[in-house]
């Protein structure tokens, strides 16, 4: 076996299972996200002497990836020559100060809940935020390592990230209230007033 | 207001700590604190049960042995 082909079968296709997920869900089909995959594949191996033996093998394919999706995307638009991604996701980007704060999940939420729900909900995260959800909450690369994947500042990831997840955490909420959870939060506080007063 | 400051501080931080962005020191400081403050007890276990939630909740389609080859194949031919 060449030194090439050794690196690609012990370092980079290892990854192939985060690689599909990330895929799938880029693509909502599993045909399509195969076919992403082997191309992540064919072009990492077309470039492997760019690959530093031992260095970080996940994020250099995740990059790959990104890249092929996103040309696919380009390709699949009406106005071709006016597709960039990050043109059509800047105007998400802002100022964290502005945003009110954290979204509040209380744990119990997630006893009735299925896997099913996750995956929905983050598929319907625009895909700029379900991106790095993807990326940090499910594969658990650092805000650089992101950084790099997605070409933006680390400032972007962690904005990003932070809406994306409050976004994420409503839809779970939503959810939950849908399959019959109840948030008592308030509820409680306002039955014990209204004993009160009744009292008086 | 202050104390709404307070709590996102300390959600922020808990989303640091997560993301494995804090340092070690700040970690530690954290990680005594969850041990013996409850507000940040609770937005700790918060936080940690939806990470855990959806690490493992998400789907993550099967990869085919036959697929694994394929690529084999083409890289090789």
């Amino acid at each position: 076996m060449t030194k090439n082909l050794e690196i690609f079968e012990t370092e980079l296709l290892p990854h192939i299972d985060a690689l599909k997920t990330f895929a799938y869900h880029l693509t909502y089909d599993d045909d399509d996200a195969n076919d992403l995959v082997q191309e992540t594949y064919m072009k990492a191996h077309r470039f492997i002497d760019r690959y530093i033996q031992g260095t970080n093998a996940k994020a250099w394919l995740f990059k790959i990836l990104k890249n092929a999706y996103i040309n696919h995307y380009r390709k699949r638009s009406k106005q071709p020559t006016r597709v960039d991604f990050e043109d059509i996701v800047s105007y998400h980007d802002s100022d964290d100060s502005k945003v009110a704060g954290y979204t509040d999940l209380r744990e119990e939420l997630f006893a009735d809940m299925m896997g099913d729900e996750i995956t929905i909900a983050i598929n319907s995260l625009p895909i700029d935020f379900r991106t790095v959800v993807l990326l940090c909450d499910v594969e658990g690369f650092t805000y650089e390592e992101i950084s790099k994947i997605i070409d933006v500042p680390i400032g972007t990831v962690r904005s990003r990230l932070f809406r994306a997840r409050n976004m994420l955490k409503e839809k779970l909420r939503e959810y939950a209230l849908k399959l019959g959870y109840k948030d008592k939060r308030g509820i409680d506080k306002a039955d014990e007033k209204k004993s009160e007063n009744e009292e008086e | 207001m202050g104390d709404m400051r307070n709590v996102n501080d300390i959600r922020n931080q808990v989303n640091l700590y997560f993301d494995n962005a804090l340092g070690d020191n700040e970690s530690q400081e954290l990680l005594s604190q969850v041990d013996i403050d409850p507000k940040i007890t609770k937005i700790f276990r918060q936080e940690k049960t939806y990470r855990d939630f959806i690490k493992k909740n998400v789907t993550r389609p099967a990869v085919s042995s036959d697929f694994i080859q394929t690529i084999k194949d083409r890289i090789r031919y």
